[in-house]
């Protein structure tokens, strides 16, 4: 293990296996999860390791037809191609949630399909209300005692508090990486930046906090005297688990530097408290403080009317202070296809865009390496409009 | 002189115009009641657990799923997806979201809140309210979000639980189920109560529950005849008859009435030895929705022996639940919609299988109602009914051996479906039922 820091990073995103089999050869076991709602607090308090299971754009999906349509979210047929040709054989088990219908649905049947040695579904509540997170947090007590079973262990609240206490580290240093994106130049790229979130969600959260301490002592030494800024865009939508395609972007004229994915900001955004119920504190963080289009959050308005840009902006907060704070220029808004949450959710999207007169396109997408080409294209002409 | 109208091969059943009839009844009756001033509510499907509180207020609901439907059967919705596609949303999403953008987005910006002279059944006057539902999809949620730029009518989200199957056996999740939903409707009934400015008739919204478990019973007895060899019921008539339970449309009393009527009308046909299709050579199931806009075809399939003896799950009531010890209406009606969602759970568990809604029931289905093929009929525009249909296929040709076709097509999309090619299909697969049933036969199967 002689690279560091961002090359470190780099190694783990090229061979991710390789860390597990070193983790599983020193008796670890593996948890792989989907985004968002997991609690990964209690996958490390059993000693286990959460590992973010991604798709592959260049793997050719050959086995998914067996048990999804092709008129269907190419990430979700990706995983499960991925899970039918065996390549995901080596987990331990999965720990899956509810993060939206096709992923729910999806999860069903690769369960069904495949035994894994554990399996374990979190059902997440579509709203925010105090009776939602009640059942939310029924849901992880399930999820917790179900895998203390599985580990043969009991997790205390000692224990518990020291795993949040960690991740709670993981999430403020990650937000401190993206700090350093707000100048300019940023500190480091959109792709950089994408490496460094999916190597750590592939490893021990410790071994994880370790590495984004390297990668922020070697951006803080970066010398950026004389370098120019390029047009400064914030990507939202979809999953995107492949940082090449952000470097698509940065390649053809763009600076990435803030995103609203799941694969970026999404999960590091809050932290959990760690005072009172720890389970109900990590309830409220992974439903109420995870912010994606899957859960319904409104403006606290109640009836007779609706006011609209209320909602948005409600809804959006997030993305205004992005765009302020990081001193945006330009909106990619871009998803998979046949990405329902996303696919609702851009048009409101685009509407506050347009409220808050800041620039916005939208590019859809195959989840495939064929997805480049035309995304080139888009990218470069929106930068065009904004210089 | 004109040609003579050729008979249909599907047998007529006179129980099935009276619960047919109360679609359009109901939308008349909502059409006068709101030029009389009562307000309008747009409503997702929701299972019986928004509807019959809508019914206690007497609001007048319309169904946006249900009126996409009528108007690909009217021909009008493709103008309005053409219209939904111009406005920015993705052409991808749900058939019947985008229908309803569009002709929102006509009866907006268009017609100023008047109803445009095209929509069937006197169309949907803008509502004061939207009542979503998270039941089976994110569609029919995240859909009435994106109306927000066209109404200003607030949006209530209903909660419905969506355990895992073997999770849901864990102690303590049901009642967490239960609670969850039980508080998601008393919050919605405080909702409407405060947008209304009165309260709810909770004897009222007692006496409508238990109506519509009852109806709900006898709808689901009828549908048990259907076991019959031969059928005595077609697919046909079960979607024309389904509304009334599924909308609760008008009064529930009446309809215990008409589906008693209905079940009367198939034991008669059972007795009589008579088929839904004069020769039943094919029993057949359906999974999921069904082209609406191209129903003629299945007219074409009853001339070749087809006969389709059940489908559409999400159509169909849950399994009978005796809820008799529940005083309070609010839980009871958390309790039974839960009923829809997990009814097959135990089933699915003892399978082994995951998919305990949607999928594991067309599996059971098959075995129950000796079929001898399945319709997939994926739609490119709706994944929730699309997505378990490969896992259905896998097991029911390897548990089984039931074999299906596999033909794509879309609820109000009539360009993304072509009868003549599925005739075609369907003709070659006939091939592959007689095959299959050798193969049964010889693994000791009784069908």
């Amino acid at each position: 293990m002689a690279n560091r820091g961002l090359a470190r990073a780099r190694e783990i995103m090229g061979a991710r296996q390789e860390r597990v089999d070193a983790l599983q050869k020193e008796g670890k076991k593996i948890i792989g999860y989907m985004a968002l709602h997991v609690p990964l607090e209690i996958i490390d308090a059993v000693g286990m390791v959460p590992y973010r299971l991604l798709g592959d754009i260049r793997e050719p999906v050959t086995e998914a037809d067996r048990g999804l349509p092709a008129a269907f979210c190419p990430y979700m047929r990706s995983m499960l191609d991925l899970t039918l040709k065996g390549k995901l054989d080596f987990l331990d088990g999965l720990a899956l949630a509810h993060y939206c219908d096709a992923q729910e649905k999806t999860v069903r049947i690769m369960t069904s399909m495949v035994d894994f040695p554990f399996s374990h579904f979190i059902d997440v509540p579509t709203t925010v209300h105090d009776y939602s997170l009640d059942f939310f947090t029924t849901q992880v007590e399930d999820f917790k005692k179900t895998l203390e079973q599985y580990a043969g262990t009991t997790v205390s609240d000692d224990r518990l508090r020291q795993a949040i206490d960690v991740r709670n580290e993981q999430r403020a240093l990650v937000r401190e990486l993206y700090d350093r994106k707000k100048s300019t130049p940023p500190a480091l790229s959109g792709r950089e930046t994408l490496e460094v979130i999916l190597s750590i969600q592939s490893l021990p959260a410790e071994e994880g906090n370790a590495l984004l301490r390297e990668v922020l002592d070697e951006v803080e030494d970066r010398d950026q005297q004389g370098a120019e800024g390029k047009v400064r865009v914030l990507v939202w939508g979809s999953i995107i688990d492949d940082p090449a395609y952000l470097e698509v972007i940065e390649s053809s004229g763009a600076d990435v530097v803030i995103d609203d994915l799941d694969g970026g900001t999404r999960p590091y955004t809050t932290d959990v408290e760690t005072t009172g119920d720890l389970v109900r504190q990590l309830s409220k963080k992974y439903l109420v403080g995870t912010s994606t289009p899957r859960t319904v959050v409104d403006a606290g308005e109640g009836p007779p009317k609706k006011d609209n840009i209320r909602d948005l902006a409600a809804r959006f907060k997030h993305v205004k202070r992005f765009i302020d704070d990081w001193n945006v220029d330009g909106v990619l808004l871009q998803s998979v296809r046949y990405c329902d949450p996303h696919g609702y959710e851009l048009v409101d999207v685009m509407d506050y865009m347009r409220h808050l007169e800041v620039p916005a396109i939208y590019v859809e997408h195959n989840y495939s390496e064929g997805a480049f080409a035309p995304l080139r294209t888009r990218v470069e002409a929106f930068i065009e409009t904004l210089e | 002189m004109g040609a003579e109208k050729k008979p249909s091969a599907i047998n007529k059943l006179k129980a099935m115009y009276p619960l047919r009839a109360n679609v359009d009844e109901s939308y008349q009756k909502s059409q006068e009641a709101i030029a009389a001033g009562e307000p309008a509510v747009w409503s997702m499907v929701n299972w019986w657990q928004g509807g019959p509180v809508m019914k206690a207020f007497g609001l007048e609901v319309m169904h946006p799923e249900n009126y996409a439907a009528i108007c690909a059967a009217d021909g009008v919705a493709q103008k309005y997806l053409q219209e939904s596609d111009a406005a920015g949303f993705p052409s991808h999403l749900c058939g019947y979201a985008r229908t309803n953008y569009g002709y929102t987005h006509r009866l907006m910006r268009e017609m100023g809140g008047q109803v445009p002279e095209e929509a069937p059944l006197g169309g949907m006057p803008p509502p004061i309210l939207l009542v979503a539902s998270n039941i089976l999809c994110d569609a029919r949620f995240k859909w009435f979000q994106g109306l927000g730029r066209y109404l200003d009518a607030p949006v209530f989200t209903l909660e419905m639980p969506t355990p895992g199957v073997k999770e849901f056996f864990h102690e303590g999740v049901y009642e967490s189920c239960v609670k969850i939903a039980t508080e998601s409707t008393r919050e919605f009934i405080r909702f409407v109560e405060k947008l209304l400015g009165k309260k709810i008739d909770m004897d009222r919204l007692a006496e409508i529950v238990d109506d519509m478990i009852e109806m709900n019973r006898v709808w689901y007895e009828v549908n048990e005849l259907r076991k019959a060899i031969p059928s005595p019921m077609h697919s046909r008539h079960f979607w024309s008859c389904m509304p009334t339970s599924l909308y609760l449309l008008g009064d529930c009393k009446e309809a215990i009435g008409q589906y008693q009527d209905l079940r009367d009308e198939l034991s008669a046909a059972i007795a009589n030895n008579a088929g839904a299709v004069r020769e039943e050579k094919y029993r057949m199931g359906f999974a999921e929705l069904p082209p609406w806009h191209s129903l003629k075809f299945f007219d074409a399939l009853a001339e070749r022996g087809w006969n389709f003896v059940v489908e559409s799950w999400a159509y169909h009531p849950p399994i009978p639940i005796d809820l008799s010890h529940v005083s309070d209406p609010v839980e009871k009606i958390a309790r039974y919609t839960l009923q829809f969602q997990t009814g097959y759970y135990q089933f699915a568990k003892d399978a082994d299988s995951d998919l305990g809604y949607m999928g594991y029931p067309y599996v059971r289905w098959a075995k129950e109602f000796k079929v001898d093929g399945m319709f997939m009929h994926p739609l490119v525009t709706c994944r929730s009914s699309s997505t378990h249909l490969g896992y259905v296929r896998e097991t029911l040709e390897r548990d089984l051996g039931v074999p299906s076709v596999w033909l794509e097509g879309d609820t109000v999309d009539f360009t993304l479906f072509d009868p003549e090619d599925a005739l075609r299909k369907a003709e070659a697969f006939e091939d592959s039922m007689e095959h299959y049933r050798e193969e049964r036969e010889k693994a000791g199967f009784d069908w």
